[in-house]
């Protein structure tokens, strides 16, 4: 092909769409430290006091319909710069996703709880994920969680997903759902049809790089009235309400495409994912989630 | 009269040329060296005119034009009735190396694809790139089996692409043939800013791929497989950067 087209091979990949990726004789690793330190520059955050958590747990963010409005644009832009940490820093998923639902009409509010993630970020640079080698066939396993109308806006609840080759995090997201739940039940159903279309994808695509079957993915969800739903196609008075597309999952379920799993709540990798946290709890369940933090370099220098 | 239906479509020019220019105060040059200190100072000409002047903007324009002629990317023709060529501009970069000194002038001839309407000028112009989850599955895979992911990237990859579409462009500024300024270029290849350029490079990269035994992926169209077992070979597009492993 290099006589088709004037090729250059830069070499084992290093650097890869502002993605720092260093490959090590059992691991690789991935981070974004010298695009994170970017961005402080960028919006004059190089020199805060940093913090311990990205978003305080009490926080109820609001439209703040009467709150003093600051520069949208500028908003925008930091949650721009944002969103594309997010690559390889799934801890701030949850409060960046937060602060950019308020990007219309941001105010005063809204941009403090901007400023407290880059505070955030200030003191935790050097961190990113890591995939080892760990000598057995890949399998995907998933994990959902939920909170239950978490949003003070329109009463609706954040869904989180993570998605795992073996140990290794590979995809995630927190998002706002798109319908009123009435109970956490629900919500987490919600949440776990969202991830089966995703396992659904990640399955196949695996499936195709590899060259062998698609396995079946386990998908790991820490609420019972939740799974029972999945697994038992029962219909009754209190689950009436759900919409049918949400019954898409159990028909994953029915396929064997998908196994839905037990978790426990303090197991649930993807539980940071969908609220604020304190510092020592934060703290615990990113590492869970599978975030990591790199010892510094310049220190050995 | 302003032609209404044209309206909407047209950028909206707050002030004209001649009254910017009339706002500016002229700067009296008087020797040449007063000239080049301006220029060093602006270092990354906005527009030919500036950089007809500097020796090695001229050079870095003439192998632009160099690798397009090699790539038989156009060729001089009479414009068609009915037919209006697109713009060309100049574009011009400084790379810099780490201690900021200028190792490379760039200069970079691109079209004004903003001009260009879908469905007169161009068609499809959808280019798959790799996403970001499939990225990070392959490093995934890729330390799990020891496998060396590899980084390769293409020179110039939009000039590869071919065009389906019939694109005329009018001469580039100081590249004119002489005697046949009143023609235009009639493009076989893509060139920067068209809109249909992205799409042009995927799919001719698709081609070159299958030629060579690679298989791409139904569920994401940017990654293609070829082989088995062992001399398995994953490949990762995003745009001109390729991902080996």
């Amino acid at each position: 092909m290099t006589s088709e087209f004037e090729m250059s091979d830069l070499g084992l990949l290093s650097f890869y769409l502002g993605i720092e990726v260093e490959q090590k004789r059992d691991f690789i690793t991935v981070k974004q430290t010298g695009y994170a330190k970017k961005v402080l520059d960028q919006f004059g955050m190089s020199d805060c006091n940093a913090t311990k958590i990205p978003m305080d747990p009490g926080m109820k963010l609001d439209a703040d319909k009467q709150g003093e409005r600051v520069d949208a644009t500028r908003y925008r832009r930091i949650i721009g710069c944002l969103r594309y940490l997010l690559h390889t820093r799934p801890d701030m998923s949850y409060s960046v996703g937060v602060a950019s639902r308020f990007m219309e009409k941001p105010t005063v509010k809204h941009f403090n709880a901007v400023k407290q993630i880059l505070r955030y970020l200030k003191g935790i640079l050097n961190v990113g994920l890591v995939y080892t080698q760990e000598k057995k066939p890949e399998v995907l396993v998933g994990y959902t969680d939920s909170d239950s109308g978490g949003d003070v806006v329109g009463r609706r609840s954040t869904g989180g997903m993570a998605f795992y080759l073996n140990e290794g995090l590979i995809t995630w997201n927190s998002h706002k759902e798109k319908t009123v739940a009435l109970s956490s039940c629900e919500a987490e159903f919600m949440a776990a049809t969202a991830a089966a279309k995703q396992a659904l994808w990640l399955r196949n695509l695996l499936g195709e790089i590899t060259g062998t079957e698609p396995k079946a993915v386990s998908l790991y969800v820490d609420n019972s009235s939740a799974i029972a739903l999945m697994k038992n196609p029962v219909f009754h008075g209190r689950s009436k309400h759900i919409d049918v597309k949400f019954h898409f999952i159990r028909e994953c379920v029915e396929r064997e495409q998908i196994v839905v799993k037990k978790v426990h709540t303090l197991e649930q990798k993807a539980d940071v994912l969908t609220k604020p946290m304190p510092a020592v709890k934060f703290s615990v369940m990113k590492h869970l989630l599978g975030v990591r933090e790199f010892e510094l370099e310049d220190h050995q220098a | 009269m302003v032609d209404s239906s044209d309206y909407d479509e047209t950028p909206v020019r707050f002030r004209n040329l001649n009254e910017v220019y009339q706002d500016t105060v002229e700067v009296e040059l008087t020797s040449d060296s007063e000239v080049e200190a301006l220029l060093a100072v602006m270092e990354e000409p906005s527009c030919y005119r500036v950089a007809a002047g500097n020796g090695n903007w001229v050079e870095a324009m003439e192998s632009e034009i160099q690798s397009i002629n090699k790539n038989r990317t156009w060729e001089l023709v009479e414009l068609p009735a009915g037919q209006k060529p697109i713009g060309l501009k100049w574009d011009y970069k400084l790379k810099r190396n780490a201690e900021g000194e200028i190792v490379k002038y760039k200069a970079r001839l691109v079209a004004k694809g903003y001009v260009q309407r879908q469905g007169i000028d161009y068609e499809e112009v959808f280019a798959p790139v790799a996403r970001i989850e499939t990225v990070r599955l392959i490093l995934a895979l890729a330390a799990n089996r020891s496998w060396k992911v590899h980084h390769l990237d293409v020179k110039t990859a939009f000039l590869n692409g071919e065009l389906i579409e019939d694109v005329y462009v009018s001469q580039p500024e100081g590249f004119e043939k002489k005697g046949h300024e009143k023609m235009v270029l009639k493009l076989r290849k893509a060139l920067y800013g068209l809109k249909q350029a992205p799409r042009a490079w995927n799919v001719k990269l698709d081609g070159s791929l299958k030629k060579i035994g690679f298989r791409k992926c139904v569920t994401e169209p940017a990654v293609y497989t070829r082989g088995e077992g062992l001399s398995k070979l994953v490949l990762g597009v995003y745009v001109d950067d390729l991902l080996v492993t």
